[in-house]
């Protein structure tokens, strides 16, 4: 006799978008409220991640591993040290604490109304990356080489921070 | 399921406004900007149905222009702490040499 259990697919996917969006919210919220800069900067590696595996439950995996490397391998990990480096005193929560909360609060209202109109089709998608690159190099070029032009001013701009001496 | 990514991005899109407006060091002001980043680009994909290829590339480029960012911004951080020994936005009155 075989025992089998047939878990409803849907229902593993809506399981994962909880957590995932549980962890991302929890991590803002850290990121947000942490009296100290390095654990906002770690919880923003957190949420990062959370987003990467959002973008995988959408049906962009590529993309998710691209958010992973480029975004919390390299950019996150670059304010964390920055952070640490700079050694800056524990934040301060004494202003704009109400004006901040209204603010937030007709902000998240305004974009949710702007795009809850919008429902495209949830099919599954299957991602192209010959497509991509060729929208890349073909219909976005421009794109492209602002892109390259500023990726390689940061580096320059870098090098330039890093060799300036100190006052 | 993409109505929950909806209101997931724009709760994050909320929370990163209200750490923007509420800090006063500016490393954390990026770190909130950086939030409301993420809630726009989970809106990007979850609209990227509409075209999968041309939402992939966008992304992507969305993505390498935000590290591009945060390395200017970063450099500027660096700048002003040796400058004003602080991060402290309110501090920084002028940004004549």
């Amino acid at each position: 006799m075989s025992l089998e259990i047939s878990i409803d697919p849907k229902l593993v996917e809506m399981a994962a978008l909880g957590c995932l969006a549980a962890l991302t919210l929890t991590f803002g919220v850290i990121a947000v409220k942490a009296r100290d800069s390095v654990y906002a900067a770690l919880s923003l590696a957190f949420v990062g991640s959370s987003v990467a595996g959002l973008i995988a439950l959408l049906g962009f995996g590529y993309l998710a591993a691209f958010h992973l490397m480029i975004y919390v391998g390299a950019a996150v990990i670059f304010i964390t040290f920055t952070v640490l480096m700079l050694r800056e005193p524990p934040a301060e929560f004494k202003e704009m604490k109400i004006p901040a909360l209204l603010n937030a609060l007709l902000l998240g209202l305004a974009f949710y109304l702007a795009v809850s109109p919008l429902k495209p089709e949830e099919a599954k998608i299957y991602e192209s990356l010959s497509e991509a690159a060729s929208l890349i190099f073909g219909k976005y070029w421009f794109a492209f080489l602002v892109l390259v032009y500023s990726l390689a001013t940061v580096v320059i701009e870098a090098i330039a921070v890093a060799r300036g001496e100190k006052e | 399921m993409i109505e929950y990514v909806f209101a997931l991005s724009a709760l994050l899109f909320a929370l990163g406004a209200y750490g923007a407006v509420s800090h006063r060091s500016a490393v954390r002001i990026l770190i909130s900007l950086e939030l409301m980043f993420n809630a726009e680009l989970l809106l990007l994909v979850a609209l990227a149905a509409l075209s999968p290829a041309e939402g992939l590339v966008l992304a992507l480029f969305m993505i390498a222009l935000t590290a591009s960012e945060i390395g200017v911004i970063i450099s500027i951080v660096v700048l002003l702490f040796r400058r004003y020994k602080s991060l402290d936005i309110s501090r920084i009155r002028s940004m004549r040499g």
